[in-house]
């Protein structure tokens, strides 16, 4: 008799943890190490800085960027594998795994849902997809009106910031990043002042421009991402003082760059070389510019915010040296693979 | 090895001699830092060894001249200076491809090594001794089966080589037995001394000088089997005792020594040339399972196995792709162009091919990609120059593949357009730029086609054929770079550096195939800047180096000076950097190469030069682009702004002309090469080094028809003789025994009207030779002082006047040479050769009467100019009376002042010669009278010197023929009265001169002067 009651209190504790375990929120967070850690729990609250969380370890608030995904209990399977898929660059894949997850159930599926299928479009469009950026930019707007205190909305707003700026809306823009430089997220921190240096840049803005790059440079922190903004910041600080200016110093700071950096940083090396570019454009000495440009063009063309720039750079040297067909070839790339970037706006 | 290599150039006069200085110097530091060597003795032996290394063969054959009687030198070295001259004359041989000079030497090496041989005691020594004159004769025989071996041999001369090989190598054969034999005793015999330190030591060389020898005694086997040529009898059965033999010395030494494996292989090669294939492949197969084998053991095994396993039934496919497989796979860029591997990767493709039938039931997938890899490497034979394209052809034809057949294009297709993964996207890049490389050939084949052709339609479909394959090669790179790009996309912090430097290699390559050459450039630069240690760096930074060039070309095409002036500097700038990080690889070289030529294009010698020593001896190109540098440095010589410079410029020319042609064999040597030694001559003569000049002429002349790049170019012919007779007229005028000179003249213009013969503008174009010969010797010999000197100087004359009348086959140029014949027999016998004026004078005649006979096709002119001509000879060869029997038939049709005076001039010699009064009056008065049919008065044929004067005197246009034809007038009537003794007559004459002088003031002016106041002494 006491065997029976034994197996029964054991079946019993079994399906109680089964069924806690299947109204779990799952908090997925990122460890100092970077390996990410699975947390089930009870999602209590959640803002655009932190998430209150229920979890082994009781009731904490965990900051937004040590979130790498949540998903409610009852998340529908296909959201996840959307999220995997824009992981995985199928951005096409995610939008039709996205349309097959209704909403209106959980909130904080709805905003899950809200959020990738913002940024699948987004990242479609950014890639000359079937999306434009206006397109994009609708469903980022739809997203931070419906979930204004959502933990995406800082990402959300740099998003949109961005789609702003490909869509020529520099003004625009620039507000959405000076909002992120407001948020207490070191890398959107950075990424605000940084795009809000590139928005001045393209609205022809210099000085202000300089002083966005300058608040970047000024950052107390020396986390991996605010150090990557600071080193980017320092080759559009030269490119701006050789716009302005004579080129020969900025030439000379930016050959040190890449003396001194590692090449394996491409995205470094191709705001570098665009850099470099620009200098020699505002020499007058277009064979030099050409082959900044061209560095880019060809060893950094995984990196498309510099790419398209230098695409576009190279369009127009081309154009002036008469190598039509290769000019006609880098507008094609603007017009297919950077169609919805600000740089195809300029052709 | 290193030695080799310097030998291979031979030092230049002043490096030698910085050399010496810096031995010299040294020796002179170490005779104050060394007390031991104070003494009065030359380091001889170290010395000697500093010129071996350094290759300076030369200069240590003269100073073992000089040690021999120098008293400075040690007793010791002094005793073996015909061993060490020995040694070194067979050490220099490797350095010259010459055979003949080869044979001199080693020939020289064998007879010192005798004369050494007979003062050596000790008997170790004297094996060794006998061991190197058994090489010697061993290698001499090498050399003379070589020769009989070449095709160009002609049968005759190939059974005399043969015979030579036989003799030497039957020589060397039983000397290496006995050595083999004696050296065996010398070691069982040795006694190891405790308190010799070196005793051991020795032991040890006379181990190796042992084995050495007993790998030499079927070597030699072989080689004598092999001289007996066409008896195939004999041949075979010294083959297969050769390759016993070989097999007996692997099986003492293949586990200890290469040479032992390598025996194994001599042993397949021996059986495999007497036809016994299954014992050739079985020997094989042991060479390939040896552990580890080296690279040269490989290489002999798998061309010996081109040559076997064809003939192995069934076809071994399996040991061929096991034996060939992997070393094909791993060629360098110049290997896969040599003919040899391009024969083992036909042997491997056949195997390919014929494993892909075997399989095709079983694995079609593997059968198909099989097939397809056999088509494309032969297709690689077949479309690449070389020996063995026509094999590969028809093999690809037996498998009933084209040569262009789009069986790469068909595997391309294949190719899925999106890839799955880094690795995926990199082969498939891989597969898609695969058949690029040939792709690349066929155009540029088609380009040079193109640029030659002249004829419109031709140029038309060439055109159609090159935009074609542009537009096959574009669409491919594109594809290639679109795979790449995606390779790019996928790679992460997993992708080693060395995977991404290969796609970006790639991309470069691609790039390149599609002629975008600045975005090459960009790429390699960055890779060589930021990568110089990862793989791939090398090789794409060699791509940029090569657009480089290509920029260049482009903007030297277009003569855009500025953008050439750019181009120059990057590619100087990138070969700089590819010395300076990748030293003495083969993409530094090629870079050297291109940097040398695109500076020497721009003028920029200087640069040039320094680009052009960083190239290896032993590339293929150095000679070539020395040749080219020689030229266009030889070609500035004209901007030189004054003497200096101008000897500068040529000094450089000739350093690297003589780089060109340096160890060429002139038998075989190419175009280029050719033009090089031809330049070197002209160099060389403005050097002054007319003896050099001299030799290359003679070895340019003797292979004109040996060499098939010379002989095909009438031009080059024509410009081999031009250099050579301008050789020889120089060498007339400033060397002794002018007769040779003259010869060796005579001899091209024999050589050039032969090969004129039939041709009117080639041989309108000896004519011109001639006469420009014969002015050249003409002014020779007005120059030369004495009459000694003259005669001499007439005797070669007169053979090559001589030749001109056999040679020159018309008229014109017969009479013209007799003209100028006679002008230097006149001078001749003004300048006192009475004698050889004359005979010089009947040669004239000679010419003159070949001149008749060749016909001056009804060119009256040229007719009358015989008539006179020859009246002239006549009297210079003292033949007067027929001389004055011309004039006076040549005055029936033709009266002219020049004719008159040349009559009258004739009358006043005949009758100084002959002392006849008569003959002078006839002189002064004329003769001959008879009735003017016209006029109907009396005159004379010839008119003589009074009449003459009487004509003129008054005449302002002919004021000179009147000064002349009064001198004469007045000095027939003065010879007279010296003849006839009549004080009188001689008073008279001088009256009538002093009355002239008087009456003309235009009289004593000029030479005239002189030679009218003569006549009044």
């Amino acid at each position: 008799m006491k065997r029976t009651i034994l197996i029964l209190s054991g079946l019993m504790i079994a399906l109680t943890a089964v069924s806690a375990s299947a109204q779990n929120d799952t908090l997925y967070l990122i460890k100092k190490s970077g390996k990410v850690s699975k947390q089930l729990g009870k999602i209590t609250e959640v803002t655009p800085l932190y998430v209150a969380f229920n979890g082994r370890n009781g009731a904490v608030k965990v900051p937004v960027w040590e979130i790498q995904k949540l998903s409610a209990s009852t998340e529908p399977a296909d959201l996840d594998k959307a999220r995997d898929r824009i992981e995985a660059f199928r951005f096409d894949e995610a939008i039709e795994l996205l349309e097959n997850v209704k909403a209106g159930g959980n909130p904080l599926t709805d905003a899950e849902l809200g959020w990738y299928r913002a940024v699948a479009m987004s990242e479609t469009a950014f890639s000359g997809g079937s999306y434009s950026a206006v397109d994009a930019g609708g469903q980022v707007q739809k997203f931070l009106k419906a979930h204004p205190k959502s933990h995406h909305f800082v990402p959300a707003t740099d998003l949109m910031g961005r789609l702003a700026m490909a869509d020529g809306k520099l003004d625009f823009a620039a507000k959405q990043f000076g909002v992120l430089t407001k948020s207490t997220w070191p890398k959107y921190v950075a990424r605000g002042h940084f795009y809000t240096g590139e928005a001045m840049m393209r609205s022809n803005k210099l000085t202000e421009a300089a002083a966005a790059y300058d608040k970047m440079l000024a950052i107390q922190s020396n986390d991996d991402v605010t150090q990557r903004y600071k080193r980017l910041a320092q080759c559009q600080k030269a490119k701006i003082a050789a716009m302005s200016g004579d080129p020969t110093a900025s030439i000379a700071q930016l050959e040190s760059i890449i003396q001194q950096e590692n090449p394996d940083d491409k995205e470094l090396f191709a705001y570098a070389y665009n850099a470099l570019g620009a200098c020699y454009l505002k020499s007058q000495n277009l064979a030099e510019a050409e082959e900044k440009y061209l560095f880019t063009h060809l060893l950094f063309d995984t990196e498309s915010a510099p790419h398209a720039e230098a695409v576009y750079k190279l369009a127009d040297i081309w154009t002036k040296q008469k190598q039509t067909d290769r000019a006609a070839e880098a507008r094609q790339i603007l017009k297919s693979r950077y169609r919805n970037t600000w740089w195809s706006t300029q052709l | 090895m290193a030695s080799c290599k310097n030998y291979c150039k031979p030092p230049r006069k002043g490096l030698v001699l910085r050399f010496v200085i810096a031995l010299s110097l040294v020796s002179l530091i170490s005779l104050f830092a060394d007390s031991a060597l104070l003494r009065a003795e030359e380091p001889a032996e170290k010395f000697l060894n500093a010129l071996r290394e350094r290759g300076y063969y030369n200069v240590a054959i003269h100073y073992l001249d000089g040690a021999a009687q120098s008293k400075a030198v040690p007793e010791a070295f002094r005793k073996k200076v015909s061993f060490e001259k020995a040694q070194i004359l067979i050490d220099s041989v490797g350095n010259i491809r010459n055979p003949e000079k080869q044979e001199e030497r080693l020939n020289a090496a064998d007879q010192l090594l005798t004369q050494h041989a007979s003062s050596v005691s000790d008997p170790i020594e004297s094996t060794e001794v006998k061991k190197i004159q058994a090489n010697v004769r061993y290698f001499r025989g090498r050399n003379y089966l070589k020769q009989a071996t070449l095709d160009k041999t002609p049968a005759d001369r190939k059974t005399k080589l043969y015979g030579l090989a036989k003799k030497l190598l039957g020589d060397a054969l039983p000397t290496f037995r006995e050595v083999q034999k004696s050296q065996r005793e010398q070691i069982e015999n040795f006694q190891i001394d405790p308190e010799d330190p070196k005793s051991d030591e020795n032991l040890q060389k006379l181990q190796a000088s042992y084995v050495d020898t007993r790998l030499k005694v079927p070597v030699a086997m072989e080689k004598f089997a092999l001289s007996f040529g066409d008896d195939m009898a004999n041949r075979k059965k010294n083959l297969v005792k050769a390759g016993a033999e070989f097999e007996a010395v692997a099986k003492l030494y293949d586990q200890r020594f290469v040479q032992g494996q390598m025996a194994t292989a001599f042993a397949a090669r021996c059986f495999q040339q007497a036809g016994d294939y299954g014992k050739s492949f079985e020997m094989l197969k042991a060479v390939f399972d040896y552990p580890n084998p080296p690279q040269p053991l490989i290489s002999e095994g798998l061309s010996i196995g081109v040559e076997t396993w064809p003939n192995i039934e069934p076809y071994p496919v399996a040991e061929v792709i096991k034996a060939a497989e992997q070393p094909i796979a791993i060629l360098s860029r110049r290997d896969k162009a040599n003919p040899k591997w391009l024969r083992i990767q036909l042997e491997l493709a056949r195997a390919k091919h014929a494993q892909s039938i075997a399989i095709k039931d079983e694995d079609g997938a593997e059968s198909k990609r099989l097939k397809r890899e056999a088509s494309r490497m032969a297709r690689e034979v077949a479309r690449k120059r070389n020996p063995h394209s026509k094999m590969a052809a028809d093999l690809l034809n037996t498998w009933g593949v084209s040569i262009e057949a789009a069986g790469d294009e068909v595997a391309s297709t294949e190719i899925a357009a999106t890839a799955t993964s880094f690795d995926d996207a990199k082969q498939k890049s891989k597969d898609l730029i695969s058949p690029l490389s040939s792709q690349l050939s066929s155009i540029g084949k088609a380009q040079r086609k193109l640029a030659k052709t002249t004829d419109v339609a031709e140029k038309s479909t060439l055109q159609v054929e090159v935009d074609e394959l542009k537009k096959g090669i574009d669409a491919r790179a594109d594809r290639a770079l679109d795979m790449l790009s995606q390779a790019a996309r996928f790679a992460d912090k997993e992708t080693s550096r060395a995977d991404l430097n290969n796609i970006r290699y790639l991309q470069a390559f691609c790039h390149f195939s599609k002629g975008r050459y600045t975005d090459v450039a960009v790429i390699g630069k960055f890779l060589v800047e930021k990568y110089p240690t990862i793989e791939w760096s090398q090789q794409a930074s060699g791509l940029m180096v090569r657009s480089y060039e290509r920029m260049f070309d482009a903007a030297t095409a277009a003569k855009d000076d500025a953008a050439q002036q750019t181009a120059l500097a990057k590619v100087l700038g990138a070969a700089t950097t590819m010395r300076d990080v990748w030293p003495d690889t083969t993409e530094s070289s090629s870079a050297a190469v291109s940097a040398t030529r695109v500076a020497v294009i721009a003028q920029k010698f200087d640069e040039a030069k320094a680009f052009f020593d960083r190239i290896p001896a032993d590339s293929p190109t150095r000679a070539t682009l020395a040749s080219r540098i020689g030229q266009q440095i030889w070609g500035q010589r004209k901007n030189a702004a004054n003497d200096d410079e101008k000897q500068q410029t040529t000094t450089k020319a000739r350093e690297f002309l003589a780089i060109a042609i340096d160890n060429g064999d002139p038998a075989t040597m190419d175009f280029s090469t050719a033009v090089a030694a031809l330049y070197h001559v002209d160099a060389c003569r403005e050097s002054g080094e007319l003896d050099q000049a001299i030799a290359r002429c003679d070895e340019l002349q003797k292979n004109l028809d040996v060499n098939p790049a010379m002989s095909k170019s009438a031009k080059f012919r024509q410009s081999v003789y031009n250099s050579s007779l301008n050789v020889y007229l120089e060498a007339l005028g400033s060397k002794p025994n002018p007769q040779e000179w003259v010869k060796k003249a005579q001899a091209i213009v024999e050589r050039m009207g032969a090969e004129a013969v039939g041709n009117k503008q080639a041989e309108a174009n000896v004519s011109r030779v001639y006469r420009k010969i014969a002015r050249d010797l003409n002014e020779q010999f007005g120059s030369l002082k004495t009459v000694g000197e003259k005669q001499t100087f007439a005797d070669s004359l007169k053979t090559f006047f001589a030749g001109i009348g056999s040679v020159a086959k018309d008229g014109k140029t017969r009479l013209w040479a007799g003209s100028t014949l006679l002008g230097i027999a006149e001078s001749m016998k003004i300048a006192g050769g009475e004698v050889k004026g004359k005979e010089l004078a009947s040669e004239a005649i000679g010419l003159f009467d070949a001149a008749k006979k060749a016909g001056f096709g009804g060119d009256k002119g040229l007719e009358l100019n015989y008539q006179h001509q020859l009246a002239l000879a006549q009297r210079a060869s003292g033949n007067y009376e027929a001389a004055v029997k011309s004039f006076e038939k040549i005055l029936e049709q033709n009266n002219g002042l020049n004719l008159q005076m040349d009559a009258a001039k004739t009358l006043y010699m005949w009758g100084i010669e002959k002392k006849d009064k008569g003959v002078l009056t006839k002189a002064m008065n004329g003769q001959t009278p008879y009735r003017d049919p016209k006029t109907k008065k009396q005159r004379k044929r010839i008119w003589g010197w009074k009449t003459l004067v009487d004509l003129i005197k008054n005449n302002e246009k002919l004021r000179e023929q009147f000064r002349e034809c009064l001198y004469y007038k007045v000095l027939c009537r003065l010879r007279y009265g010296e003849i006839a003794n009549s004080a009188k007559a001689i008073e008279s004459a001088k009256g009538e001169l002093n009355k002239a002088i008087k009456r003309y003031d235009d009289l004593l002016i000029g030479p005239w002067k002189n030679k009218f106041e003569e006549l009044l002494k």
